[in-house]
């Protein structure tokens, strides 16, 4: 190993890259041991006299899904690159480099965009605008406010679209009508508006970079990566979840309903069945009757009926929908599906979720559906299951699978088990998906216990990765 | 040992895979290169993930052009098995032998129903990608294209030719690899890969090229458009990859556009309407529709 990347620690590289293996574990990444083993082995041949070079082993060997790769960035930031191996030794000024004029520098990243600048930009912001109190096992999210109010960031953001803007209509036709009429100037400048956006969060980024080794100065990359330990977007517990998070979330949703779908169908298309002996004796033909090639016949899977209940009060209602709308995506995987929220009464919400395009939308009208009739109400299951029987129970046959969403928390109202065994005898299977842990079930006003014998299954369902699972086994 | 040789000059280290990549045509960047360099050093198949057409599958002929090694390639679909991807006994030409050999004297069904002997040879063995990639008198490129399409099950028969570099036919044992061929796999993600799979493999994720990069590959497929409007363009696409649309344009779209505007003599985007570009790089009509909206003047025309 040389130098660069490993001076700031005595410990060996060779420790080092298990530790930085460990830490990717505890942040639920699914290093084994064998990827373990061919980090070393990558490490051992990885160019090291180019700045990536480590990366870029270790990159490939430990990381095997899209998703992981923004937290191994992030950890190997930590673990590996100091400040010192990435910073551009300059001759010249007495500290290694001349000071930037920091508004002027900003300025011109955003216009043209250069890395190397912005990267001093961000270093020269940190020095001057942060007052970094050693020793505090904090994350740096308000030093990365500082430094941002000081470089002005988001009111130089502002001028240079309005310069931008200025420009392309000055330049415009010759009938310099002044605004941005003509099409192609639209165009021109929503690209320099997505080009200086990005030019702004890769300067934001270089920024929290610089933080981020100062806090590695001080207490040590471990003890920061501790601080900075976030589960896996798949891993977040969707009722508890930050604005910030549920976009996270959505956004790694989109390219799950694809892949469920997908898992889904094949699994019902690769149920081999009879044997299609019309078929198979055609094809002996070629080979003088003898049945070398069996063909079976083409399975035509049924589709179930899908029936969803959700409760759509307080923490509970954030994860129904999330659900609700996870399901509707992959409507054409039923060949029926009705959605009912509740509160206090069961409301069919089906065409709510087949107009509004896009998750955040179709929370929100459902949202918007089911509170404004019920203002005030408090949830009430029992009677949410008896509309419910009374709406769809005729309907209900051995294809039909009844979803219910809920904590079960009936505000001390009786449980009315009785209803759901009438449910669950017409339907094929009914399953409860509740978002607490199975240790608060029946606490309080609880009263999964009483719901969960009639159940076909009762299960956790707080992340989404919980919910993937589950959906994958319904298919 | 040749092929060593070969490995040690062309795989050497990352800036050489980038020459010859880019002589072969393709323009990587340093994370491509110093991948493919260390996958064909560790001998350890590559598996490459990432949006449709950001150049997986161009990557792998690209490395095989430079390394002037043969393309051997499985395209996968739903449904493929053994013996479309390993080997197929013929048994059209083991009934010829029989019917042949009956009229030898010394040919005893018995012995050969015993042994196997005469029927289960290697000359009656058609040999599908994978065991001809490994069976090749010459080292190989073997591109295993959009693997997530294959079934779980017949995802772990390639694990033997992915691990070990052999394939066992039951009927004659063991048949190992002449040379270890570079392999390539490609995935569209539409399902996740067995973690069998992903443990043997390195890992690449080809993610829609940066601007820089993004231009150089405009600029080399289509070399006579102004640099300014290759500049445009490239905004253009990356604004559209930021909406949330069906289906990204890719890099391929880029240069269709590129193609078209070269076709039309336009010297600047404002020349050509807007909602041609957008035709050219979007495929959905919702898609154009999202980007027509997004791109309207009513967002920004609030600013001073």
């Amino acid at each position: 190993m040389t130098s660069t990347a490993m001076t700031s620690t005595a410990i060996s590289p060779l420790e080092r890259i298990h530790r930085f293996a460990d830490e990717l574990r505890a942040r639920g990444m699914p290093v084994s041991m064998v990827e373990r083993l061919d980090g070393m082995r990558a490490a051992r041949v990885a160019e090291l006299d180019r700045a990536d070079g480590l990366r870029t082993a270790l990159r490939a060997t430990l990381v095997k899904s899209a998703d992981h790769l923004a937290v191994f960035e992030e950890v190997f930031d930590l673990y590996f690159d100091p400040a010192g191996a990435r910073r551009v030794p300059q001759a010249g000024s007495p500290d290694g480099r001349p000071r930037l004029d920091l508004e002027h520098a900003v300025r011109s990243v955003l216009r043209d965009g250069s890395e190397e600048l912005a990267r001093q930009a961000a270093e020269q912001a940190v020095e001057e605008y942060v007052r970094f109190e050693p020793g505090r096992p904090v994350a740096g999210v308000f030093y990365e406010r500082s430094a941002l109010a000081g470089l002005r960031l988001d009111e130089l953001v502002a001028q240079r679209l309005a310069e931008a803007a200025a420009a392309i209509a000055g330049s415009g036709g010759p009938a310099g009508s002044g605004g941005l009429d003509d099409p192609g100037q639209h165009l021109r400048f929503a690209v320099q508006r997505t080009q200086t956006t990005a030019r702004a969060e890769f300067l934001r980024g270089e920024v929290r970079k610089a933080i981020r080794d100062l806090l590695v100065a001080d207490r040590g990359a471990e003890a920061v990566a501790r601080t900075l330990r976030q589960p896996l977007t798949a891993d977040i517990d969707i009722s508890r979840a930050s604005r910030e998070q549920l976009a996270e979330v959505l956004r790694v949703m989109i390219p799950i309903q694809r892949k469920l779908a997908t898992t889904v169908m094949r699994k019902r298309r690769s149920r081999t069945d009879l044997i299609d002996v019309r078929a198979t004796l055609r094809a002996s033909m070629s080979t003088g009757g003898v049945p070398v090639k069996v063909v079976h016949r083409k399975p035509r899977p049924t589709k179930p009926h899908l029936y969803v209940l959700a409760d759509m009060s307080g923490s509970v209602a954030t994860f129904a929908a999330f659900t609700v709308t996870l399901v509707s995506a992959m409507s054409q995987l039923f060949s029926r599906l009705r959605t009912f929220a509740f509160i206090q009464n069961a409301t069919d919400v089906t065409d709510v979720f087949r107009q509004v395009s896009g998750p955040e939308n179709a929370i929100a009208a459902m949202r918007g559906h089911v509170t404004a009739g019920e203002l005030g109400g408090y949830t009430d299951y029992g009677r949410a299951l008896r509309q419910f029987h009374a709406t769809v129970g005729q309907e209900l046959e051995h294809r039909s699978t009844v979803l219910i969403f809920g904590d079960a928390r009936g505000n001390y109202l009786p449980a009315e088990e009785a209803t759901l065994a009438k449910i669950a005898r017409r339907a094929g299977s009914v399953y409860w998906l509740n978002p607490e842990p199975r240790a608060l079930w029946d606490t309080g006003d609880s009263v999964m216990r009483a719901y969960e014998p009639h159940c076909t299954a009762a299960v956790t369902c707080q992340t989404l990765n919980d919910l993937r699972g589950f959906i994958e086994q319904l298919g | 040992m040749t092929q060593a040789d070969n490995v040690a000059s062309v795989f050497a280290d990352t800036a050489s895979v980038l020459a010859g990549l880019a002589a072969a045509g393709y323009l990587a960047d340093d994370k491509i290169a110093g991948v493919v360099s260390l996958a064909a050093r560790l001998g350890k198949p590559l598996l490459i993930e990432g949006p449709a057409g950001t150049g997986k599958t161009q990557l792998a002929k690209s490395v095989a052009m430079m390394a002037d090694r043969p393309l051997i390639r499985l395209q996968c679909y739903e449904g493929i098995d053994e013996s479309k991807a390993l080997y197929e006994w013929d048994y059209r030409k083991q009934l010829l032998w029989i019917q042949a050999a009956r009229g030898d004297e010394t040919f005893s069904a018995d012995a050969v129903i015993e042994t196997g002997k005469g029927i289960f040879d290697e000359r009656f063995l058609l040999t599908r990608p994978m065991l001809e990639a490994i069976r090749s008198p010459q080292p190989t490129v073997l591109l295993v294209d959009e693997v997530d399409r294959v079934d779980a099950e017949t995802e772990a028969l390639f694990l033997e030719v992915l691990a070990e570099h052999q394939v066992s036919v039951p009927e004659l044992g063991r048949l190992e690899a002449r040379h270890v061929p570079l392999v390539f796999l490609t995935s569209n993600n539409t399902r996740d890969l067995s973690e069998a799979l992903k443990r043997r493999c390195l890992f690449l994720y080809l993610d829609y090229p940066a601007a820089q990069r993004e231009r150089e590959i405009v600029e080399h497929a289509v070399p006579d458009l102004a640099r300014e409007l290759v500049e445009r363009l490239v905004g253009l696409v990356e604004t559209l990859r930021r909406l949330n649309l069906k289906k990204p344009p890719s890099v391929s779209e880029t240069i269709d556009l590129a193609r078209t505007l070269h076709l039309l003599g336009a010297t600047d985007l404002d020349v050509t309407d807007s909602s041609l570009a957008l035709n050219v790089l979007l495929k959905y009509r919702d898609d154009v529709q999202v980007a027509e909206a997004a791109l309207a003047p009513r967002q920004w025309n609030r600013r001073p």
